[in-house]
């Protein structure tokens, strides 16, 4: 679930987790079943983990998962055993009788992911588990997350994160002012404004704005995107050899010097930026 | 899939249920607060001086002392973690987690009331049972235990209810729950007949105590060690528990208000 601050992203979550309550007319179902009805035991099937580690600071790692056991119903052996094994997944086990205070923030994201894990979830709801992380924390929680996937867990993630997105999602929601405005693969949105790639110039003499909208013609209807503080254009391209050729023969009749040109991939970036930026004009 | 503790729908299997994650939270509880400055603070330090400040240069007769001291101490020490736990894990996002787990909000409740319930009974059984040992049974060997743990373990429930329901607004600065706790605390317990004994209060006064679930504490206690009581016994002990009855009602209505609160964006 991608969007941009204030989209409504934790909100949605929070009103999965049933934190909040939604109104009346909707409706949220989890594997079939309506949240409302069944709130306690649709909550035995969730694993959630927030953006900031939500363990007991003054509770040593072995205690946060174990309360986190016990609270799920879990008998003492079943949490032990448990426990021991996801620890060395998470390499903390070494860190077992440590004070959670004393925790890095990434060793703290680590032991939120052992305390959602311990009654075995079937539906893991992530928020921005690794935003301000560092890389080795990172790693291991995105490798962990693909094993998870791996082993059937339908996994609900939010990220700014798009690199992140892109690894580890195979749908992605895009929301802006609390509406979905896209539900696709990766893939598919990728190719959504003209295909998987795109064509970047940037010339030597920034262009007025007479000059791009001329540019357009090269393009048809797609339009011509200025890239922020680059001096870069940029359009989607269906055809990329073709636009080549077009472009080159634009630059050579408007006199115009192009200091550099790239063929790119089109990432899920460049399209969730594009879909924000149209839902924005739309609405204003 | 980890090995789950017997479920089912039937009712005894769903109390059993209850109870355990009750007596998990109750742990939880116990284990994190009764360390923190301000149940330190307003459940130790504040009686201490209180009582001092009561005692010294006065000739205050045993049993008098006794039951003010006791009935200062539990008070004190029931209403001191339940007010703190709400603001301080809305604060630490620990409530919030708990709220997605699958506890129910009575669970919730009943974790912090019973951690505060029992920190009271642990402090007030004891200092009772110095006070009794050093002042009371050299005089009064016929002092009645069974009624006193009683009412002192109800007195500890209340207390513990009405400090979770003085948390119900929903803020996560514990500073401002503990000024509407004193806002709360010292008047019921001034109004009360532990500073002047019942019967020598003006009309005025005895209508103003019988407001204070305190005086009924006091006006217990002091049957317990000989002193003639002020209501009957049975009547003391009925009133505290619809006290009990009507403010945990008051309690989950109030929190469960004000609990999505705790949680709507900013």
């Amino acid at each position: 679930m991608l969007g941009p601050n204030g989209a409504g992203k934790t909100t949605t979550l929070r009103m999965v987790t049933g934190v909040i309550p939604y109104s009346v007319p909707g409706t949220i179902k989890v594997f079939g079943q309506e949240l409302r009805q069944n709130a306690n035991y649709i909550k035995t099937l969730f694993g959630v983990i927030p953006e900031v580690s939500n363990a007991f600071l003054d509770y040593t790692v072995s205690k946060n998962v174990f309360f986190a056991g016990r609270i799920n119903g879990l008998s003492r052996h079943a949490i032990t055993e448990r426990m021991n094994q996801l620890l060395a997944d998470f390499g903390l086990m070494e860190k077992i009788n440590i004070q959670t205070k004393a925790l890095s923030k990434g060793l703290k994201q680590r032991l939120s992911f052992c305390m959602n894990l311990v009654h075995d979830p079937a539906f893991l709801i992530l928020d921005e588990p690794t935003s301000g992380l560092d890389p080795l924390s990172v790693q291991i929680l995105r490798n962990q997350i693909l094993e998870l996937r791996k082993e059937g867990k339908t996994i609900l993630l939010t990220t700014h994160d798009m690199k992140e997105a892109e690894k580890l999602c195979d749908r992605v929601l895009i929301m802006n002012n609390g509406i979905l405005i896209a539900d696709n693969s990766p893939d598919k949105l990728r190719g959504l404004f003209g295909g998987q790639k795109q064509i970047a110039f940037k010339p030597v003499n920034a262009l007025d704005p007479q000059q791009i909208l001329n540019s357009q013609s090269l393009v048809g209807t797609e339009k011509i995107r200025q890239v922020p503080n680059t001096g870069y254009l940029q359009f989607s391209s269906s055809d990329p050899l073709k636009n080549f050729v077009t472009l080159d023969h634009f630059c050579t009749v408007n006199n115009i010097e192009v200091a550099d040109v790239r063929l790119e991939d089109v990432t899920l970036e460049d399209t969730f930026i594009h879909l924000i930026r149209a839902g924005g004009e739309k609405s204003a | 899939m980890p090995e789950r503790q017997k479920s089912g729908s039937s009712r005894i299997v769903r109390f059993r249920s209850d109870i355990l994650k009750i007596a998990v939270l109750c742990k939880k509880n116990f284990d994190l607060y009764i360390k923190q400055g301000p149940v330190v603070i307003f459940g130790i330090l504040f009686p201490v001086f209180l009582m001092l400040s009561w005692v010294i240069g006065r000739n205050l007769p045993p049993t008098q002392l006794y039951a003010g001291v006791v009935s200062m101490t539990s008070f004190f020490t029931a209403t001191a973690i339940s007010p703190v736990v709400l603001p301080w894990e809305t604060r630490e996002k620990t409530l919030e987690r708990q709220v997605a787990s699958p506890l129910t909000l009575s669970q919730i409740l009943g974790g912090i009331i019973s951690a505060s319930c029992l920190y009271s009974v642990i402090i007030t059984f004891t200092i009772s049972l110095i006070f009794i040992g050093v002042l009371v049974l050299p005089i009064m060997p016929s002092t009645n235990f069974l009624v006193m743990f009683s009412v002192l373990f109800l007195m500890a429930l209340l207390g513990s209810i009405l400090g979770v329901l003085i948390s119900a607004p929903p803020t996560d600065l514990v500073a401002n729950i503990n000024i509407i706790a004193n806002l709360v605390k010292f008047p019921l317990l001034f109004i009360s007949g532990v500073f002047i004994p019942l019967s020598t209060l003006t009309p005025t006064g005895v209508i103003l105590a019988l407001c204070s679930p305190v005086t009924y504490l006091v006006d217990s206690l002091g049957w317990c060690v000989g002193t003639p009581s002020y209501f009957p016994i049975g009547l003391d002990i009925g009133i505290l528990l619809i006290w009990i009855v009507g403010l945990y009602a008051l309690t989950y209505v109030a929190h469960k208000k004000t609990m999505v609160r705790r949680f709507a964006p900013k």
